[in-house]
Formats: C-alpha cells, sequence, structure tokens
C-alpha cells in the first residue's frame, strides 16, 4: 500500500513536471512563429497607430520576459488570456469545444480498439498465414493513408452515394435541437434525459467522423496487439498449458490474449497522441466543432494565445491520461509495483 | 439633390412560392421552417461593424444593420444584381445642400430596433462617428467623404436629422453611406458598455443591436450562428426568408458534397473546379456574377531588380493570361485591362476582352535584354491556405521559366504573409483586392498612390498621385473620367503588377433557392432568398 501511494506520488510530480515543461515550452514556440497578430487583426486598411494600439492591447509590444510573467500568473489562475481572432478567453472558448472533441475521441477509441483488438489477436493467432498477412496488409493501407483523403472519400461513398451515414454538416442534422448542456456531449446527454432517439440521431451523426479516425487509428492497436500476443503465444506458459493438453481455444483465450491485453492499455496512450494529430484534420473535414479545427484557425491567424491553450489543454489531457493509464497498468501488472517498491 | 423613399427593400423580384423544408431527420424545434435556409461559408470571429473581420461575418453583418441609405437591385442573368441607385432605407429624405457644404439626413418615423427601443438621429450620428472613428479601420473612408472631423461635423440638431457639414463634394457620399459599415448600431447599449477602447468594440463584437432586417437567434461561435427576422425593421413586410443558418464548414469539398445531397441550400466560396462541377449537376444553379475582383501579381517596385520598368514588363509579357483564366479558374474569370477592371466606371477596357499585356515570351526575352538582366531569379510568395494563388504562382513559375527567370514559390501562413506584405518584405506575390462601391478613383488610390499602406508593390508615380489627388475631388463625371483613364493608362505602362484576370464572384444553390442578390459590397443579403 505504501509502495502504490509512493508510485502514485512520483508519477504525478513527475506529471506535473511534464505540464510545466509543455507551458514553458509552448509559449517561447510559439514566439519564434512567424507573423504578428495585431497586422492581422488589424487588417488591411489599417494605419501604423492602429496597429500599435493591436499591439499594446494584445501585450505583444512588451518584453518577451514580461509577456511570459503575464502568461505564467495567467496560467496559475487557469486563465489562458483572451483570443486575438474572436477577443474571448480562450479557456471559455477551448472548454466549450472540448465536449465535442472528447465525443469523437472517445467514439474513434472504441472504434480503433473494437476493431484493431480481434484483428491484432487474429493475426497473432494465424501467424504466417493469408489472415495475418490480410491484417498487415491492411494495417499498412491504414497507416499510410492520408486521414483527409480517408475523410472525404467517406463522405463521398459512405454518405452521399450509399447514403449510409447523414451528411457531415453539424453535430445534429438540420432543425433538430440539441440535448441540455451536462456533459456536453450530445450522445451521453441525450440517455442522461431520456431522448433516446435524439440520442440515436446523434450517434448516427457521430459515427462516420468516429469510423474515419477509429479505422486509421485502429492500426498501433492491431501492431501491438499482434506483437504482445505473438510473443505470449511463444512464452514458456502457453507451452506448459499446452503440454497439458489444454484445448487450443482455451490456451488463446485465457492465456495467451488475457496476458496480451497488458500492452492495450499501454496502447491507448499511444493512439490518443495519433487521435490528437487525426482530430485537427478530421475536424476540420467534418465541420465537427472541436479543438482541432479551433486549433487549426488560431494558427492561421498567429493567434497565439489559443495556440497556447490548445497545446496546454491538449498537452495536460495526454498527461493526465498517461498518468490514469499509468495507474492502471500498476494495479494489474504485479511487476510494475514489485519493481517500484524495491 | 434629394433622394427620397421610392424602393421597398424587395425591390425586384418574382412569384414567392415557399417550398417545406427538406429534412431527413425528424426536427424537434421549429427553426426548420418553410422560409429557412442553410449556408455553408465560414465561421463568424465578430458582429462588431468597425471590425475588420472574416467574409462570413461581414455578411452576417450585412443582413442584422441597416444603413440610411441603400443600394437597388435588378434582376439579371437569374439573380439580382447591385445598380448605381443609392435610396433612402432607414432615411425619409438625404440631401446635399446645392453649396455642397452639408448632407442633410431626415430619419423615417417610428423606427425602432430589433429590441423595440427608437432608433434616433442620436444614433445614427454616433454609429457615423465611431465608424470614422481613429479604432476603426473605417476610418479609411474619410478622405472620400468630404468630412473632416467625425465627432464636430457630424451632428444630430432633432431626434430625426442628422447633419454632417462637408469639408468639400463628395461623389462616394451616398454610396459609402449605404456600406454595412455604417448600419446603425444603439447608441444608448454603446455608451453603457464602452469598454477599454471608449467605442464598446469589445461588446459589439460579441453582441448586437440589430437595425437590419435580422436579428441573431443564436449563435455558437464554433458552429453556426442563426438570424430570424426582425420583427421591429422598418420593411419586415418585404423580408422573405425567416431564418437563415450560416454553418461554420471550413472544408470546400465537404461543402459542396453537403450541398450536393440536400444538407444545405447554399454553399458560398467553392473553388472554380467544385464550381464546374456543380455547373453539371442538373440539381444545383450556379450564379457565375462578374466582379471587380482583382487578382494581380505584385512587384516590389522598390526591390533592385524590380524597380526596372523593363524587368516588370518583361514578367507582365511572360505570364500566361489565358491558361490561369482557364485551366485554375475554369473559365470563371474575365481578362483584366489594368487597375481598373472593365466591371467598374471608367475602365479603359470597358469590353472586358483586353489583357493589359498579352502573353509573348518572345517580347519578354527581349526586354529582359534591353534592361541588361541574365539568370534572373525572384520569390514568389502565397498564403498557403490559398490552393488558388498557390495554382496561380505554379503556372506563372513555368511561364516565366520559358522566358529565362527562375521563380521560387514560397508559401507562407496567412499571418507570416500578411506580416512580411505590410512589413514590405516580399519580392513578388500574389495578391487579390475588391473595392466596396466599386469607384475607380477609390481602388487606384488605396492601390497605386505613393506613401499608402495598401500600395503594397510601393509603386510611385507623381504623375499618377496627382491624377487621384484631383479625381477625388473632382465631381464632374466627364473630368473623373479622364483623370481615371489618364492614371491608368500611366500604370499599365509602369506595370507595377502583373494584372492577371478579376475573378467571378461565384454561388452555388440548390436548384429550388433563388433571390441571390449582389451588392456592391460583394456581401450577400438574406432578405431576398426564397425558394420555388
Amino acid at each position: 500500500m505504501i509502495a502504490m501511494g509512493r508510485y502514485v506520488a512520483e508519477r504525478l510530480f513527475t506529471a506535473l513536471l511534464s505540464i510545466a515543461g509543455i507551458a514553458i515550452v509552448v509559449f517561447f514556440v510559439s514566439r519564434v512563429l512567424p507573423g504578428d497578430a495585431a497586422v492581422v487583426r488589424a487588417g488591411q486598411y489599417a494605419t501604423p497607430e492602429q496597429i500599435a494600439q493591436l499591439r499594446a492591447q494584445f501585450g505583444v509590444d512588451q518584453p518577451v520576459l514580461v509577456q511570459f510573467g503575464h502568461y505564467l500568473n495567467g496560467l496559475v489562475h487557469f486563465d489562458l488570456g483572451v483570443s486575438t481572432r474572436t477577443g474571448r478567453p480562450v479557456t471559455a472558448e477551448l472548454s466549450g469545444r472540448l465536449p465535442a472533441t472528447l465525443e469523437l475521441s472517445i467514439a474513434a477509441l472504441l472504434v480503433a480498439l473494437i476493431v484493431g483488438v480481434p484483428l491484432g489477436a487474429l493475426a497473432a493467432a494465424k501467424r504466417g498465414t493469408a489472415w495475418d498477412g490480410l491484417v498487415r496488409l491492411g494495417t499498412i493501407i491504414a497507416s499510410s493513408a492520408a486521414v483527409f483523403w480517408v475523410g472525404l472519400m467517406a463522405i463521398y461513398f459512405l454518405s452521399n452515394l450509399l447514403h449510409w451515414f447523414p451528411s457531415p454538416v453539424d453535430r445534429l442534422p438540420r432543425g433538430i435541437d440539441p440535448p441540455g448542456s451536462i456533459t456536453g456531449m450530445f450522445t451521453v446527454d441525450a440517455v442522461l434525459e431520456g431522448k433516446f432517439p435524439l440520442a440515436v440521431t446523434a450517434f448516427q451523426q457521430l459515427m462516420l467522423p468516429a469510423l474515419t479516425l477509429g479505422l486509421i487509428t485502429a492500426a498501433p492497436v492491431v501492431k501491438i496487439v499482434r506483437s504482445a500476443m505473438s510473443t505470449a503465444l511463444r512464452s514458456d506458459y502457453v507451452r506448459t498449458a499446452h503440454a497439458f493438453g489444454l484445448p487450443r481455444r482455451t490456451v488463446l483465450v485465457q492465456d495467451a490474449f488475457r496476458n496480451s491485453l497488458i500492452p492495450v492499455v499501454t496502447s491507448i496512450g499511444i493512439v490518443a497522441g495519433y487521435l490528437i494529430g487525426g482530430n485537427i484534420i478530421i475536424e476540420q473535414l467534418f465541420s465537427w466543432p472541436g479543438l482541432g479545427q479551433y486549433a487549426y484557425q488560431a494558427l492561421q491567424e498567429h493567434d497565439l494565445n489559443a495556440v497556447q491553450g490548445f497545446v496546454i489543454f491538449v498537452g495536460v489531457g495526454y498527461v493526465a491520461l498517461n498518468f490514469v493509464l499509468d495507474l492502471i497498468y500498476a494495479s494489474i501488472d504485479p511487476r510494475v509495483e514489485l519493481r517500484t517498491a524495491s | 439633390m434629394r433622394i427620397t423613399k421610392k424602393w421597398p427593400l424587395a425591390a425586384v423580384t418574382g412569384t414567392v412560392l415557399l417550398a417545406s423544408a427538406c429534412s431527413g431527420a425528424t426536427p424537434t424545434s421549429t427553426s426548420g421552417g418553410s422560409a429557412s435556409f442553410v449556408i455553408g461559408a465560414g465561421d463568424v470571429d465578430s458582429l462588431d461593424t468597425i471590425h475588420y473581420k472574416s467574409d462570413t461575418g461581414y455578411t452576417v453583418d450585412a443582413n442584422l444593420y441597416a444603413s440610411v441609405l441603400q443600394q437597388t437591385f435588378q434582376p439579371q442573368d437569374g439573380y439580382l444584381r447591385g445598380t448605381s441607385n443609392y435610396v433612402p432605407a432607414l432615411a425619409d429624405s438625404f440631401t446635399v445642400a446645392p453649396d455642397s457644404k452639408t448632407a442633410t439626413i431626415h430619419l423615417r418615423s417610428g423606427l425602432k430596433f430589433a429590441d423595440g427601443s427608437p432608433i434616433t438621429s442620436d444614433d445614427v450620428a454616433y454609429t457615423l462617428q465611431r465608424s470614422l472613428s481613429k479604432v476603426a479601420y473605417t476610418s479609411a473612408f474619410l478622405p472620400y467623404l468630404g468630412i473632416a472631423n467625425p465627432q464636430t461635423d457630424i451632428t444630430a440638431p432633432d431626434p430625426s436629422t442628422v447633419r454632417i457639414a462637408l469639408s468639400h463634394p463628395s461623389t462616394l457620399l451616398q454610396k459609402f453611406l449605404a456600406f454595412q459599415t455604417f448600419g446603425v448600431l444603439n447608441k444608448k447599449t454603446a455608451e453603457a458598455n464602452k469598454g477599454a477602447s471608449g467605442w464598446a468594440t469589445d461588446y459589439f463584437a460579441k453582441q448586437s443591436t440589430p437595425s437590419g432586417p435580422y436579428q441573431v437567434a443564436s449563435w455558437d461561435p464554433a458552429q453556426k450562428i442563426t438570424l430570424t427576422k426582425n420583427p421591429n425593421y422598418y420593411d419586415t413586410a418585404n423580408v422573405k426568408a425567416s431564418s437563415v443558418t450560416i454553418q461554420n464548414m471550413p472544408n470546400v469539398d465537404q461543402r459542396y458534397l453537403a450541398l450536393k445531397n440536400g444538407s444545405i441550400d447554399v454553399a458560398l466560396n467553392l473553388p472554380p473546379k467544385l464550381v464546374a462541377e456543380a455547373a453539371k449537376d442538373p440539381n444545383l444553379s450556379v450564379y457565375k456574377i462578374p466582379s471587380s475582383q482583382l487578382i494581380y501579381m505584385g512587384m516590389n517596385n522598390t526591390d533592385p531588380v524590380l524597380s526596372n520598368k523593363l524587368v516588370r514588363q518583361a514578367i507582365s509579357y511572360a505570364v500566361p493570361y489565358d491558361a490561369l483564366r482557364q485551366q485554375v479558374m475554369q473559365g470563371y474569370a474575365g481578362a483584366d485591362d489594368g487597375p481598373v477592371p472593365s466591371t467598374m466606371a471608367t475602365s479603359v477596357d470597358p469590353s472586358g476582352t483586353k489583357t493589359a499585356y498579352p502573353t509573348d515570351i518572345a517580347k519578354a526575352k527581349t526586354l529582359l535584354a534591353q534592361a541588361g538582366v541574365n539568370g534572373l531569379h525572384l520569390t514568389l510568395s502565397v498564403k498557403a491556405s490559398d490552393a488558388k494563388a498557390t495554382q496561380d504562382a505554379t503556372f506563372i513559375q513555368s511561364s516565366l521559366g520559358q522566358a529565362g527567370i527562375t521563380v521560387d514559390i514560397a508559401q507562407l501562413t496567412d499571418s507570416d504573409y500578411t506580416t512580411k506584405l505590410n512589413a514590405n518584405q516580399l519580392q513578388m506575390f500574389m495578391g487579390a483586392w475588391y473595392s466596396w462601391g466599386e469607384d475607380p478613383i477609390y481602388q487606384m488610390n488605396f492601390l497605386m498612390r505613393s506613401g499608402v499602406t495598401t500600395n503594397y508593390a510601393k509603386y510611385s508615380n507623381p504623375k499618377v498621385d496627382q491624377d487621384i489627388t484631383q479625381g477625388v475631388l473632382a465631381t464632374d463625371p466627364a473630368q473623373r473620367q479622364a483623370l481615371s483613364q489618364d492614371a491608368q493608362r500611366q500604370i499599365i505602362d509602369d506595370a507595377p503588377w502583373a494584372f492577371l484576370y478579376t475573378e467571378d464572384q461565384l454561388v452555388v444553390t440548390a436548384k429550388n433557392v433563388h433571390g441571390i442578390t449582389r451588392p456592391d459590397d460583394g456581401f450577400l443579403r438574406f432578405a431576398d432568398l426564397y425558394r420555388q
């Protein structure tokens, strides 16, 4: 128990250190990005005086260290500044978009796991066969396909031609009001409010972007599960199980597969990284009003507070996820706890 | 001169038949009425009339706020084209004294903002003063209006009268007063929310006090803005579309696919290739609207090599104008013969068939030899987000290569491009310009006059400056034409830019959607939209 407490404290310290590092790096990297938010915001007719006035308003006319001081002061008060593009607080804008991104990411992650884990297990169990080759080929294609292109083809074929999915114009079809904002995730909120037809509609709208993103991010899951299960299948305990005459199915499911699930937990952290990158493109393409779309627009217009806010938001989310995964890992894998205790 | 109210808002339209809303899902709200429309466009970043903002932001403002005057429309090729007539809107009359020293606006009686509070001359005077104040980029219009000091020269002597003292006659005053940037705001609300700027800029960026045909029903900046009819608008009986939602659809391919499958009714800003596709679809209507949107390749006239007129002329001869119009623009573009396109009054080529320089590689080589320039190596900058400009640049790169000029294309982020352009750090650049009001003198004053910020090529010719200065003050149409055309010929000869083409404004709608308007500011007015 003491060892577990110490482990949690160590992980928490590492997480906080990572977040501090992200916050510092993103500030200084943002400062070397080419462009001037005041020039962009002021517009083409603006006089030099108007541009200077905007620079003063945005605080970018001050020495970098002074700006950094304001930035840190804001951070400790959970204030990410004001967007130079919209004039709204960045924290509020990001918080408003977070549920859309979370809903899409969770759905895509589920798709990635539902597709990736069985396929990875199948490839390992049928290692060297045509099945294995087919899965590996699919993995290579999914890894190398451009997210943008896959998304566009998915819209064209699955929505426009086959009408299997609604057109990705919004989070809900036109004329349909969203549920009350409990979590901000429409499918969840509709269920919580007992509006099941609305939940189904929201789910249908979510599925096409989630499938696109999920199938692409399934590729690393397949690789990890295949590798882990292949290792398990070559292990002594599986060989022993076979030697005891246990049925092949029992050995595969109870010994090899269950033991190879531990790396799958780790893979969720890796997949989250894919999701963050993929979300930016998918949200642009599917008009999904999440964090990725916000970041893209902010980058185009040199909206530094918004860019910094996005990186910190995502960074904190990523670190928090990995912290939780570390804890899960420690609780399901005794080797982690033993190593820490020693 | 006196203008009085004669024209209702929907001056010219056909029969209105409203079709039922089309939606595959079961609507749970009342927002999908028969006269409601969904438009796929970009996002709305600000609602403030004096903010420089996204095109979608301008479009929304143009429908939220009414000005004292407005442009009239007449049918042309299936859409409603803005005419040169400007008539009273919130005004009951607009008069300029015979000595041209005073303009007087009398307001209609019983005008109200959307919240029911009265619109008075105080609101109009405040709005004009605000739009011409130092915090407004629109203060750039001041030299054309003949208003020396907005704070003292614009007054409200009684609740229904606004008086403007003019320092010089202005031929553009009526036109400019119809601009959406002078859409009337509620002074009391503004005074209560002054903020740091003193002009309620923070407030109006996020809130509105509509005086026009629509009001904001809901706005999720990430997703969409929905406008509904303003019941207190003076001409609300002639507002056909009861509700308009502008959906933020950043990807143009997806915008097009959504239009094709009926999820949206109108798609704005589609690229020419998709518009050419849409033209083949019997369920869609393509509105190809000739425009004076000028696409050019700027050449930095202060650059050691490009300061040589012969070199600039050589480059102009080496540009593949036909290929740009046919290949990049798919035919949705017009030839351009200089800084004043054919769609503007006083253009030296009213036929719209000539280019300032024909494509002539041999001539380009000869001029380069005359200039004593060999192995010319140039950098052409484009916004990476502008696919069309990048395609233009690629064609130009190839064609200039045939003339022995090596061109590197630098793709910059929007902010980097804009910052470097303002700082005079780009050697050659792809640019676009559209002048609200479509006035030739106004256009050249911004683009070609020495020392003006928006003269990005840093072109300077004292004779052109003189013509423009006189043109700003001239009220006689014949004199304006002579000055304008003299300046145009000088500019064409100096070749500060390569004048590439004029880009048509392209609007694609579902077949049953009608009432597309094309005012001089280029921003769609929703009031005339209907289904048939």
